[in-house]
């Protein structure tokens, strides 16, 4: 008997996959899929008699959505969202990342850092800014070539800033160091979320009997991020919803904007 | 229109402006987040290395005499000290090889 399913029960969307629309490279997998959700819209035009009855509907501009929240916070989806690159640090290619440290005086008003700064040359750090008792701002001391009232000099290959004679406390010291072992993505308003293919997996069962179990995919040939509405909770608890435009391919011949198949085996 | 003076010049103590987040600065001329003008960048350069003794007084006084000094008892009173410092000592320690050697 032909395997011809009409009602299924649907378990989950399994994954989620953006390939490259010209090479077919994937380029992004997500797993925690939450509230998936395929969407089609059209526009209607009424044909109208001499009453104003509609008498038929003609129907274009047809398009899809497809929607889903990451129960993670998804930084291959955040770069698609962002049509950005995401870059990965390695060895001879590292990245440069800010960091922010309140550090306690030592003896001899040394501040030890805890990476090597990074940066112009002689102003790797430029500010230190002491942080008093009850914790609101005291002093601020500038980079300086020499020892001086107000100034600060510093060791960049030892990590260490040298303060006036007797400073102590606490200070607060941003900088930039470089590293290996990050990543990064960059959100620009001079680019675009580009044009993928999406491929999403879905576990099906047979309503009948629980056990019979049945692949399912639904494939859209072009499907480009949303990002009038890219948003983000930074939370622990938060989630990374996305959302899809679904549309034809121009050179298709089908105007096939997605299809779902699913198989017995 | 005219420019804030937003930054004072860590050699002089000058006031200039440097808009630190420009392209212009952050490509070409980074050094205008501490100083004024390359020349006093290279002074400040030469004073760091002397101050974390990555270079000796001596080093740090034949790189300075190859600078434009010009402004010197106007600079900051901790540089131009420093820098008088560097002068002076390195012409006496000359100045007993000389004897030594007589």
């Amino acid at each position: 008997m032909a395997f011809n399913p009409n009602e299924l029960v649907l378990e989950k969307i399994r994954a989620v996959e953006e390939y490259d629309i010209a090479t077919s490279v994937l380029l992004g997998r997500y797993t925690q899929i939450e509230s998936p959700n395929l969407a089609t819209t059209a526009t209607g035009t009424d044909v109208l008699d001499a009453m104003g009855s509609p008498i038929m509907t003609f129907y274009n501009g047809q398009q899809g959505t497809f929607g889903f929240t990451n129960s993670l916070l998804s930084l291959d989806l955040a770069a698609s969202q962002f049509g950005a690159t995401k870059e990965v640090a390695a060895t001879g290619s590292a990245l440069t990342m800010p960091v922010s440290e309140i550090v306690t005086i030592g003896s001899g008003a040394t501040v030890v850092l805890k990476y090597t700064p990074v940066g112009t040359t002689g102003a790797e750090v430029k500010y230190i800014k002491i942080i008093n008792d009850d914790n609101t701002f005291g002093a601020t001391f500038e980079v300086s070539a020499t020892a001086g009232a107000g100034k600060f000099t510093l060791n960049a290959g030892t990590k260490t800033a040298t303060l006036p004679t007797g400073t102590t406390g606490r200070a607060f010291v941003q900088y930039y160091k470089s590293t290996e072992t990050a990543v990064k993505i960059t959100k620009s308003t001079e680019k675009e979320p580009a044009v993928r293919s999406l491929l999403i997996h879905a576990i099906f069962h047979n309503p009948c009997n629980k056990n019979l179990v049945y692949a399912g995919t639904i494939w859209c040939p072009r499907a480009q991020p949303d990002p009038t509405n890219v948003s983000l909770d930074l939370t622990p608890e938060g989630k990374h919803a996305a959302s899809y435009l679904l549309q034809k391919e121009y050179c298709g011949t089908e105007g096939k904007l997605f299809e779902i198949m699913v198989s017995e085996d | 229109m005219s420019e804030t003076l937003n930054h004072t010049c860590s050699i002089c103590g000058s006031k200039y402006h440097a808009c630190v987040g420009c392209s212009d600065v952050k490509s070409f001329t980074p050094w205008k987040t501490i100083v004024d003008t390359i020349e006093h960048y290279k002074i400040f350069i030469i004073l760091r290395d002397y101050t974390n003794q990555t270079i000796d007084v001596n080093e740090a006084k034949k790189l300075l005499l190859q600078r434009d000094l010009v402004g010197l008892e106007n600079f900051n009173l901790e540089i131009k000290n420093v820098i008088g410092e560097i002068l002076e000592i390195e012409d006496s320690k000359e100045a007993k090889v000389i004897k030594s050697k007589k």
